[in-house]
């Protein structure tokens, strides 16, 4: 009877301290983002293993900003990626630890969730499998994945965020997933010319209207390549940069003659902000990439047939560069979302 | 004494349970018809074990040593008497030199096995799949040194590396790094041994299977030209080492 008695008290013991954890449950809830996509883009494809919400988003954004990432603590995402500079670098090639050089510029990010591929040889297919390359790259964080992972695992808030939004301990999988989140919800879609093209047609100024036409005309061609929303078709090609190059790009990892020294055509969105500019950073200033396109560039035997003298007048090349400065969203180079 | 006795009581009943639980685990194994085999493989140099402070002779007469010799074993099939394949898909293993690399392969209908298939590397598909969802015990998880290319995003199917000699005079200087990276879908090697192999219920036999590390350098001038591949970068190398590695294993 005692005994009876001992053991209904325990299970009622349960019973309310479980219901008393409710409430605390209920604060551990993660909550689903509705990503908000810029008027005209399309859908965002999104991977079932990874669907956006808050906590995996706040997770991610912590973990781009730490240094805990690199080997030596010295360096995190930010550290080469600038929202001031819409998630780019402002020198041609950036430091990782130990002042380290690596051989290409650093891309700004946004729009990441509408890319096939990363890199400018592509060579990686999703936002997820791309974090294991600067943590692991020699000249970036030089870090073992598995020991950036124990390391990581160590912080009491990541762990206690990891359960929360993925139902797991931190692990790689939850490194990977959280930043590729974070990374997705970098979307910029909110320039000039995106208010000109929904309608607002005196955003632009005559200068702009007069460079997005020669931008579109077929004697510059130059929206044969940077097309779309997202102002790339994401093939690689060769602009006549060099007549040698140092670096293959795309033959890298296609080891295909026909593919040696081409790269991933960028997008213009914030343009002015992302110099200097090229796959390796060699041209300064955005005037000066626009007088090389207009020279036609050295004779590559791989470069498009596009990439030709063009005789551009100063007029039009001053044109073409309003329209260029148009490109620039300055929301999103001041969204406090996107903060540490 | 009392309290001895209770000990001595203590210990007999955990040995009796530990007994009890040991026989029934391989009992598991019996019930349906069919027997396993422990497959193990090691790393060995001119038939002794391979080690990571040996310093060897290659046949270019330049001394050398070997610091990492890691490798995926995988699509494991058994060949029986009709020449029927058995496959153990979904399984792999990452073999290193020092560990026992031990890959068990259950449910194997009795009867005689006359060949041993596998592959090293990694197919296809797996290749191109992201190593941070699987569980952090699985081969296929980052791991260290990496198995994984993160730049072109795959695996590295054989990752052997060390210090060489590289002076012209040979005189025993091993201070130079060499590696050889080998992967991408093309570089995936098939392996094919005889095996003498009986299966009958329950019975679990083990199969010895030697990486003869001096067979993968056949053909290739170590410290001389042939002194790096990350496959990509060079080519040549790359599939020098691939001809190589159906010839480097045999069954002890």
């Amino acid at each position: 009877m005692i005994k009876g008695k001992v053991i209904f008290g325990s299970i009622l013991f349960l019973v309310l301290f479980s219901t008393s954890c409710k409430p605390v449950e209920d604060d551990l809830l993660d909550r689903p983002y509705n990503l908000v996509l810029p008027a005209g883009f399309p859908t965002m494809s999104i991977p079932a293993d990874n669907q956006l919400t808050e906590v995996r988003i706040e997770l991610g954004k912590m973990l781009f900003f730490d240094k805990a990432l690199s080997r030596d603590s010295s360096v995190s995402c930010g550290s080469c990626h600038l929202q001031s500079h819409a998630f780019s670098d402002v020198v041609n090639i950036s430091s990782g630890i130990e002042g380290r050089k690596g051989m290409r510029n650093s891309p700004p990010l946004f729009n990441l969730g509408y890319h096939p591929y990363f890199f400018f040889d592509g060579g990686v297919p999703t936002l997820e499998l791309q974090v294991l390359a600067p943590v692991q790259d020699v000249n970036e964080m030089d870090h073992e994945f598995p020991f950036a992972v124990q390391r990581l695992a160590q912080n009491p808030a990541y762990q206690k965020m990891a359960q929360i939004a993925y139902k797991r301990d931190f692990d790689a999988f939850v490194l990977t997933r959280a930043i590729g989140a974070f990374e997705r919800t970098l979307v910029s879609g909110n320039s000039t010319y995106d208010k000109y093209n929904n309608g607002n047609s005196s955003a632009l100024n005559e200068s702009a209207k007069r460079g997005l036409a020669l931008f579109t005309s077929e004697r510059l061609s130059c929206s044969g390549c940077h097309s779309g929303f997202n102002f790339t078709d994401y093939s690689f090609q060769n602009n006549g940069l060099y007549l040698q190059y140092p670096d293959s790009g795309r033959m890298r990892v296609t080891t295909l003659p026909e593919d040696r020294d081409k790269f991933k055509v960028p997008s213009l969105r914030n343009i002015a902000l992302t110099a200097p500019y090229m796959h390796d950073g060699s041209i300064a200033t955005l005037p000066e990439v626009v007088e090389h396109y207009n020279n036609g560039g050295a004779a590559n035997p791989n470069k498009d047939p596009r990439i030709k003298p063009l005789t551009l007048t100063s007029q039009e090349k001053s044109d073409l560069l309003e329209f260029l400065y148009s490109l620039t969203d300055n929301d999103f180079i001041t969204n406090p979302d996107y903060a540490p | 004494m009392k309290a001895l006795n209770f000990k001595h009581f203590a210990f007999i009943l955990l040995a009796i349970f530990a007994a009890v639980s040991v026989t029934s685990c391989s009992k598991d194994h019996d019930h349906d018809g069919t027997g396993h085999v422990h497959v193990y493989f090691t790393n060995k140099y001119d038939g002794a074990a391979q080690t990571s402070t040996a310093t060897y002779t290659g046949t270019n007469g330049r001394d050398f040593k070997i610091t990492t010799n890691n490798y995926y074993i995988s699509n494991v099939r058994l060949v029986d008497h009709d020449g029927a394949e058995v496959p153990f898909t979904g399984q792999y293993l990452l073999a290193k030199t020092g560990e026992n690399n031990e890959l068990e392969l259950e449910g194997i209908a009795a009867g005689h096995y006359h060949h041993i298939r596998f592959d090293v590397g990694i197919d296809s598909v797996t290749n191109h799949s992201d190593p941070s969802t699987y569980a952090s015990t699985s081969p296929l998880a980052p791991t260290t040194p990496s198995m994984h290319w993160s730049w072109n995003s795959g695996y590295i199917f054989y990752r052997i590396e060390g210090l060489v000699d590289t002076s012209a005079a040979k005189n025993g200087t091993v201070d130079g790094a060499w590696e050889m990276h080998l992967g991408t879908d093309s570089k995936l090697a098939s392996v094919e041994l005889d095996i003498d192999l009986e299966i009958s219920e329950g019975s679990h036999p083990g199969l010895n299977i030697t990486m003869n590390t001096e067979d993968l350098f056949t053909n290739i001038d170590l410290g001389g030209a042939d002194i790096a591949t990350h496959t990509m970068d060079n080519m040549p190398l790359a599939n020098k080492l691939k001809a190589n590695i159906a010839a480097a294993f045999t069954v002890e």
